[in-house]
Parts: structure tokens; C-alpha cells; sequence
């Protein structure tokens, strides 16, 4: 990833929030910089907007396919899988886990077997398990404005290194409201 | 029991039957549907709690239209990439700038 790449990635990482929306609904990327909130599929249409800019139609695309089996969205420049919902812009922790269905731009749409984009939405859509999920992938990365740890209001589990707002993330176990421990 | 009693205990007995068999059918349904993913991504929930698939994928001629804003409201699918935004251009400075 280049400079430009990296530089718009970080931007789009630190200054819209995660928000996860009930059912499925891709905001445009108008109402993503309105509302500084999006989540996977709102920040990837965001990214790759502003990426098709700078890069030609063959180069950048929005990817809608699975991560770990849960529905998912994410940028690709150049084959490399850019990630719009971390909470800055740094290398994907386990690319082998994404699995692209679907391929586009504003030029053109590539799906990777006959009807795949069909096949999307029949994945399983788990917002809070699908970020914890990414967060133990990332792993050791740590952010003084960011809890240590978050507890689950509903069951009490305890999710640590977060890396993110626990309001930003549901419980992994029951889908409950997270809270930072104190 | 002569054969008038059996015919009066079918009467009761098979229509009791029948309803119960559609309502464990529909039970069952019902279960079915709560045990799927709480929302698919292909799915919608209803205020009852009851997810139901609804279509969000169309082919039509050579575009796929996709379904995943307001119900009924159809889009093709590179549209919702829109580099000519004019917003973008206020973005793209503010992150180049920094």
C-alpha cells in the first residue's frame, strides 16, 4: 500500500465510528461522511470512492464476501485487502480468512462464481462476534484511549484488548451492551 | 365397541388430529425461524422477533440489482461507488492534509 492509499485507509479508519445497523442497509458514502458512522459495507463504498480518485477501475475495488463465515466488506488495491473497520489503518491480521464473493467499482462488477453475490446474503450477519473476532486477530495492538477491558451488561463476559469503544461492539456471547470495566 | 361407536370416535379423533399436527407445524416453523442468525444479512426482523428472508439480489440483463436500503427500493450495484461525489474532494484533503 502507498502513502495516498495509507494516508485515505487512516482517515476513513479513525474518523467514521463503527456502527452497526440492524439488518442489512449500505449507506452511501455522502451519509457515511455526514454521519461519521458506518460500518463494514458503508466505510468499504466510502474508501473505494475516494481511492477511484487516484486509482484506475482495475486496480481498487469494494469486495463483499465473508470473514471468518460472517458476511463482510472491504477494499482491495492492488490485491491487498485494505480494512475500513479498524480503528486506523495497518496491515490485516489473517487475510487468509477473508473470502472475497464479489467484486466492483463504478466500472465493473466481477463475481467470482456464477450468481455469488446472491450467495452473500445468506451468510450469517453477527456484527459483535464478527469484531472480536478481528480484534483477537490483531492482537497485541493497544491504544491509551481505548479500554483495556469491556464486560457485557446483559451476561458478563469480559472481552479484553477490545480495540475499540465497548459501546461500539456487542457481546460476543449474547449480543448484549458492553461496558468499559472500571 | 360395535362399528357405529368407531365411526363416532373417528368423527372426534381425526379432526383433533389434524389440528394438532398443523399447529406443531407451525410450531416448528416458528422455532426454525428463531434459531437462524438474529438478523441475516438476507434477512429482516420483524417486530415479533421472527426473521424472515427477503430477496436482496436481482439479475437483470447484464446488471445485478441489489436490494439493501429501503424495501422495494432497487439499486445496480456500481452505483453505490460514487468517486464524482463532490463531498469526497472536502475529505480527501482533510486526510491529505494531515
Amino acid at each position: 500500500m502507498d502513502d495516498l492509499a495509507y494516508r485515505l485507509l487512516d482517515y476513513v479508519c479513525r474518523n467514521v465510528s463503527y456502527k452497526s445497523d440492524n439488518g442489512e442497509f449500505w449507506e452511501l458514502p455522502v451519509e457515511v461522511l455526514t454521519e461519521k458512522a458506518s460500518d463494514c459495507d458503508g466505510t468499504t463504498l466510502l474508501l473505494v470512492s475516494m481511492l477511484r480518485r487516484f486509482y484506475p477501475a482495475d486496480r481498487v475495488y469494494a469486495v463483499v464476501g465473508s470473514y471468518r463465515g460472517y458476511g463482510h466488506a472491504w477494499v482491495e488495491l492492488d490485491g491487498e485487502i485494505l480494512e475500513t473497520t479498524y480503528t486506523s489503518a495497518r496491515p490485516v491480521a489473517d487475510p487468509q480468512q477473508y473470502r472475497a464473493y464479489a467484486r466492483f467499482n463504478d466500472q465493473e462488477v466481477i463475481e467470482l462464481w456464477p450468481r455469488s453475490m446472491s450467495r452473500l446474503f445468506q451468510l450469517a450477519h453477527n456484527e459483535g462476534l464478527k469484531l472480536a473476532l478481528m480484534t483477537e486477530a490483531v492482537g497485541n495492538y493497544r491504544y491509551s484511549d481505548l479500554p483495556e477491558s469491556c464486560v457485557c451488561e446483559s451476561c458478563g463476559y469480559e472481552l479484553l484488548n477490545s480495540g475499540a469503544h465497548c459501546r461500539e461492539i456487542g457481546c460476543p456471547r449474547c449480543g448484549g451492551v458492553m461496558w468499559r470495566k472500571k | 365397541m360395535d362399528r357405529e361407536d368407531w365411526n363416532n370416535v373417528y368423527a372426534i379423533v381425526i379432526p383433533l388430529l389434524g389440528i394438532a399436527i398443523s399447529a406443531l407445524g407451525v410450531a416448528l416453523s416458528v422455532i426454525r425461524l428463531r434459531q437462524g442468525e438474529a438478523v441475516g444479512v438476507g434477512s429482516l426482523e420483524l417486530p415479533t422477533g421472527i426473521a424472515v428472508d427477503i430477496p436482496r439480489v436481482h439479475y437483470q440483463d447484464s446488471q445485478i440489482l441489489l436490494s439493501v436500503r429501503n424495501p422495494g427500493e432497487w439499486q445496480e450495484v456500481r452505483e453505490f461507488v460514487r468517486p464524482d461525489d463532490p463531498i469526497l474532494t472536502h475529505a480527501i484533503m482533510e486526510a491529505l492534509s494531515g
